[in-house]
């Protein structure tokens, strides 16, 4: 008799658990998270990895899982993922946020046919605006060139994802750009490696015009604090219209790589970035840049020393408009992520440029780092 | 000793940190060694008056807008861009503006002691690193300066103390001076303010060249407006909106 109490309470057990697991799931695929799994470690935590792309920042799609009651009751990891590939692990003991990590786990441990909510095949159109201007001290200090884009963004597989958009002049007194043009068309395929080690592979149309492909690798060490890694491309010029005015000056292959080294002041998300290498134009020197993190926003001071000659200045990554995108669906208008802006003292110069590649996990790789994500939890 | 402990106790009082009319932490004209939260964006237009620095000869006024950000708890640095107001130069010219890197560093902090908090700054502090050929020339704004400040509390009424020196940086590393310097010499400054309006006050100073009087108000815990007169009683003010990251 005791023996079939005993085996009557431990399958009770296991089916609630199964039970409100299974309700977790649902409950965040109601609220729009998406590539969601359920996987018991040999620890005897549950995981409960899943991708936010409801929520504009890493941070806002973490508070909203804690202060709901049916998802965080319990002790589980929630794993986050970027292209379906695990990121960064929050533990959770009854309730209680106990850490942040960087995923240490397998780098696939999921079957895509198990997933819930996959996030594949469904079309989200960015809606934004790029710039270029000048602010100077010249005889026309102040030109700009205004342009409205729409892209598209498209997860294919674990890691591989496919973005485009056009531009749309609004206003333009600045450039050659006075007509609607391919903004950037770009293939990336993005790989998590064993022991924090990440790669970003690119190809396509690139921003600066520039068409080839683009291999980017970083290793993190002490949960990001420090980081090293390399990125070799190879472009051409490429305008598909024909009528930019500074073809003649950029007209040419470029070979593009680049030694990096950057060290984490976690107390204040301070890193300092050291680049060496050839940049685009074969431009051959050192690019040191010191960037504060505040949750999403990002502001920096940049200095360069290259044969090009000396150069420095600030830039920033502001988000753009509002946070909440809406469940993402098989098509999903949405407001681009954010907007950068990038001032150097010595304008329109060729030193340590190099060019836009979109949206990779390496890039991104910061919205989801433990400690930035930390102090944004409320 | 009952006095002197008082007085100690006095001395530790914490402020909402005002900004002055060059864009960056200050009493009117010149600089305190005061920090203002870490994180603090504060960005304005600010009106300046012809008398204030070497720009155009001393006979335009200015606009300035501005952007501080208090990048470190120790650090402040700031971008702004100076238009020459009425000024001619040709018909292709549409207005003619100067560009201005200025950086803050607070050494000592002295809001947890009863010493002083101390600082050094940079203003128009680019065009010493020559990134231009020629360029040291064009440095309009040009001031460096070593500065303390203490907060004392009387009955809910602050007064805010500064002084400061300014020196010429270039000539010490070897470089060409500006022509112009915007402080030259021993500066300094009292502010009055009452605990229940935190961020207003009226400001009497000395900036090394001139006697300016100020009052500043905040409002919404968000917005200042700033205003004053020098001795040659000219105007200068704006509005800043001040947010922390």
């Amino acid at each position: 008799m005791r023996w079939i109490v005993l085996i009557y309470i431990v399958g009770m057990s296991q089916w609630l658990t199964a039970q409100q697991s299974s309700d977790k799931l649902q409950r965040m695929a109601a609220l729009g998270f998406e590539n969601l799994e359920l996987i018991t470690k040999s620890d005897g935590y549950q995981n409960i990895a899943f991708e936010n792309r409801r929520y504009r920042y890493a941070a806002t799609a973490i508070n909203h899982l804690l202060s709901d009651s049916l998802i965080s009751s319990d002790t589980l990891d929630l794993v986050m993922k970027y292209r379906n590939l695990p990121i960064t692990s929050i533990r959770l003991i009854n309730g209680q946020l106990i850490s942040i990590l960087f995923n240490n786990s397998k780098p696939h441990y999921a079957i895509n046919d198990s997933l819930i909510n996959p996030s594949f095949f469904r079309l989200d159109l960015p809606l934004g605006i790029d710039y270029g201007y000048q602010l100077g001290n010249y005889d026309r200090p102040l030109l700009l060139a205004l342009h409205a884009t729409a892209g598209v963004e498209l997860s294919v597989a674990d890691g591989l994802g496919l973005q485009a958009a056009m531009a749309f002049p609004l206003f333009n007194n600045h450039d050659s750009n006075t007509y609607v043009r391919l903004h950037h068309l770009i293939l990336t395929h993005d790989f998590r490696l064993p022991n924090q080690f990440w790669l970003s592979a690119s190809a396509g149309l690139f921003g600066r015009n520039r068409a080839g492909f683009d291999l980017q690798w970083i290793k993190l060490l002490n949960q990001g604090n420090w980081a090293y890694g390399m990125q070799l491309g190879y472009t051409h010029y490429n305008e598909l219209t024909g009528r930019a005015k500074f073809r003649q000056l950029e007209n040419f292959p470029s070979f593009l790589y680049t030694f990096d080294l950057s060290w984490r002041w976690s107390r204040y998300d301070l890193v300092a970035s050291l680049s060496a290498g050839q940049f685009l134009y074969k431009d051959k020197g050192f690019n040191f840049q010191l960037s504060r993190y505040w949750g999403e926003r990002q502001l920096g001071l940049q200095l360069a020393w290259t044969e090009e000659g000396k150069n420095g200045g600030f830039f920033l990554r502001w988000p753009f408009l509002y946070n909440d995108h809406g469940k993402p669906s098989s098509v999903r208008p949405r407001p681009m992520r954010s907007i950068p802006l990038d001032y150097r003292y010595v304008g329109n110069d060729r030193t340590a440029r190099n060019y836009y590649t979109g949206e990779t996990l390496i890039r991104r790789l910061r919205e989801y780092d433990p400690s930035i994500l930390q102090k944004r939890i409320r | 000793m009952k006095s002197l402990l008082t007085l100690l106790l006095l001395l530790n009082v914490i402020v909402a940190q005002p900004q002055g009319i060059v864009g960056t932490t200050g009493l009117f004209n010149i600089p305190s060694a005061h920090m203002q939260t870490d994180g603090t964006l504060m960005t304005g237009l600010h009106y300046l008056d012809y008398t204030l620095g070497g720009y155009g000869n001393r006979k335009f006024p200015a606009l300035i807008p501005f952007a501080s950000l208090t990048f470190l708890p120790f650090v402040e640095v700031q971008f702004r861009y100076t238009f020459m107001v009425g000024i001619e130069r040709g018909p292709d010219i549409s207005h003619f503006g100067d560009r201005m890197v200025s950086a803050r560093f607070r050494l000592y902090d002295g809001t947890k002691s009863n010493w002083p908090s101390l600082a050094i700054g940079f203003n128009d502090m680019v065009s010493l690193f020559q990134l231009l050929p020629g360029q040291v020339s064009a440095s309009h704004f040009n001031a460096n300066y070593i500065v303390v400040s203490k907060v004392l509390n009387v009955n809910k009424l602050n007064l805010d103390a500064s002084l400061g020196y300014a020196y010429d940086l270039a000539a010490i590393i070897g470089r060409t001076s500006p022509k112009h310097l915007y402080y030259d010499g021993f500066f300094g400054g009292l502010e009055f303010s009452h605990s229940r309006f935190t961020g207003s006050g009226l400001m009497i100073e000395y900036d090394s060249r001139r006697i300016h009087g100020g009052i500043r108000v905040l409002l919404f815990n968000r917005f200042q407006l700033l205003a004053g007169l020098n001795d040659e009683a000219g105007f200068s003010g704006g509005i800043t909106y001040k947010v922390v990251l």
